[in-house]
């Protein structure tokens, strides 16, 4: 009840403070617009298709196409309203979605208070994940990347920036909720994952061209999908330190990061009592319960935490054109027998025909230890066998507007 | 022959001499962070000069909320005062900018084109608005915070 209640005072304060934006909202022409596209193609010598992309050996432009657009509108001198549109295939069906939309209220100098969606703090890149332009690799190494499957959650935030001496601080404490589509080409009411009570910090100290990060985010997960499949409710820790200099022509990129799932203990107690639970239903020839017992021991044993990845990035930049080497990593075991480890090492070059525009050609040597399917999607058990990695090439073209 | 050389080595160094005498100067010129001759600012530092023009800060620690006027890219000023600033060149600029707007955190400053005289005439009619133009066309119509050395 009280959870409920607090949901809905958050989203009634987010509709307040929209509609009190919009009400302040005088002439079209005050609003500031850009945007930005990128498309291309990744294909892999693999016929497993690879991560969230789903790379696979046939050339896919739909899955590298992103189309956005940002508004910002000042409504006073300290109230300012921005959002952003996307139009990609994670959307079911291409048509352009709110990804994020917030009202900031800037009452003093390095203050900003934020109501709204909002970006998660989480990365070096998090902010302009979507926009390829802004960052060096034709994809963000999957390794790091994907140990989070959120991008955005509602709620509010302070940015609170501290100059100390020639160097700035910068501290982000936020909370508030989220949710993400597990199955986007086929959503459905079971196919969603809810994050709530969400709560993190974001602490980030700048000094010239050098950007020292480290953020915290935790959540209670609900991870129940329906009747059909229930892995429980589990408090999710992620830790991330990063690291970004640029110093002459040389560039360096560096995040590591690990998660915690807080209940594992708990639902790793739960799944052996069901598993005796099973032997004894199949002692009593009940073979119907006994399999659907084991299924769900099996699904409480995995461990949703104990990952670690890292990548390193080191760029030199030329006049026109950049070179990237990107070496990452990941520990990741969600149950025995069934690794997702896996090292990448990725050649990047970066052609950029003026201030607003690259063209990124990049080819990525995946390597699989004995018997892990990495962050290949559901490999056979014939499939695994033969895999011990692939080769990833991708070419993408990235503007902004 | 001999002549004839001599006339075309004599020719070729006159040709040199008029060449560089007709190039433009091209000499850096000191310049002029300035504001409107009423505002209630003072002076800034280059470390202030250099938050304001790149963040969406239009508060400054004591109050004042400004505005800033940023010169066209074409001018060669630009670049010459973001290298002084923060030592970075206009793609740096456009770069760090795009980061701050696709993140929904602020807007860059406004564009004014028409060079020194363009901006001074800008911040006749703002208040507390901010620009940079060249030392040497610093008038009586505003008000100078910082000098940058060239």
């Amino acid at each position: 009840m009280g959870q409920a209640c607090s949901e809905k005072s958050l989203r009634l304060t987010i509709i307040l403070l929209g509609l009190f934006a919009c009400s302040l909202t005088a002439r079209a022409e005050d609003i500031q617009w850009s945007g930005f596209f990128s498309t291309g193609i990744a294909f892999s010598d693999q016929s497993v298709p690879y991560s969230d992309n789903a790379i696979v050996k046939e050339p896919n432009i739909g899955h590298e196409t992103t189309l956005g657009l940002n508004l910002a509108k000042a409504l006073s001198p300290s109230l300012t309203m921005a959002a952003q549109v996307l139009a990609n295939e994670d959307n079911a069906d291409s048509a352009l979605k709110a990804d994020w939309a917030f009202v900031t209220y800037t009452p003093i100098a390095g203050l900003e208070l934020t109501v709204g969606k909002q970006k998660l703090p989480m990365w070096l890149v998090s902010s302009y994940i979507d926009v390829d332009a802004l960052y060096p690799w034709a994809h963000p190494p999957d390794e790091v990347y994907l140990l989070f499957p959120l991008k955005t959650f509602t709620g509010a935030s302070v940015r609170y920036s501290l100059p100390v001496g020639p160097t700035i601080l910068a501290i982000q404490p936020y909370g508030g909720e989220a949710t993400t589509e597990v199955a986007p080409s086929a959503p459905t009411a079971d196919s969603k994952v809810r994050a709530q009570h969400m709560f993190g910090t974001s602490v980030e100290w700048t000094w010239n061209k050098t950007v020292a990060r480290a953020a915290y985010n935790r959540a209670m997960w609900d991870l129940d999908f329906g009747d059909t499949l229930k892995i429980g409710q589990r408090r999710f820790e992620l830790m991330s330190y990063g690291l970004q200099s640029e110093w002459h022509h040389v560039m360096l990129m560096a995040e590591y990061a690990t998660t915690k799932d807080l209940d594992d203990q708990k639902y790793q107690d739960l799944s052996k009592e069901l598993a005796g639970e099973a032997v004894a239903a199949a002692n009593r020839g009940d073979k119907e319960e006994a399999g659907k017992l084991i299924t769900q021991a099996l699904v409480y044993g995995f461990h949703f935490g104990g990952s670690k990845a890292y990548y390193v990035t080191a760029g030199y930049q030329f006049t026109h054109m950049a070179l990237y080497l990107t070496q990452a990593n990941l520990k990741k075991t969600p149950m025995a027998g069934a690794s997702e480890d896996q090292s990448s090492t990725a050649l990047g070059v970066n052609i950029e025909p003026d201030e607003t525009s690259v063209v990124k050609l990049e080819a990525k040597r995946i390597a699989l230890p004995n018997e892990s399917r990495g962050l290949f999607k559901d490999p056979t058990k014939d499939e695994l066998k033969g895999l011990n990695g692939a080769m990833i090439y991708s070419v993408n073209y990235s503007l902004t507007f | 022959m001999g002549l004839s050389m001599k006339r075309f080595v004599t020719a070729l160094a006159l040709g040199f001499l008029i060449l560089f005498a007709s190039l433009p100067c091209q000499a850096k010129t000191a310049i002029a962070v300035v504001t409107n001759r009423n505002s209630r600012l003072t002076a800034l530092t280059t470390a202030q000069v250099k938050a304001i023009f790149l963040s969406n800060e239009n508060i400054l620690p004591n109050g004042v909320r400004i505005t800033l006027a940023d010169q066209e890219k074409t001018q060669s000023i630009k670049l010459e005062f973001y290298e002084a600033i923060a030592q970075m060149d206009l793609k740096d600029v456009s770069r760090h900018w795009a980061k701050i707007i696709f993140t929904g955190r602020g807007m860059p400053p406004e564009q004014v084109d028409g060079g020194d005289e363009g901006v001074k005439s800008w911040i006749k009619s703002n208040p507390n608005g901010i620009g940079y133009i060249h030392a040497d066309s610093v008038d009586g119509s505003v008000k100078v915070l910082l000098k940058i050395a060239p």
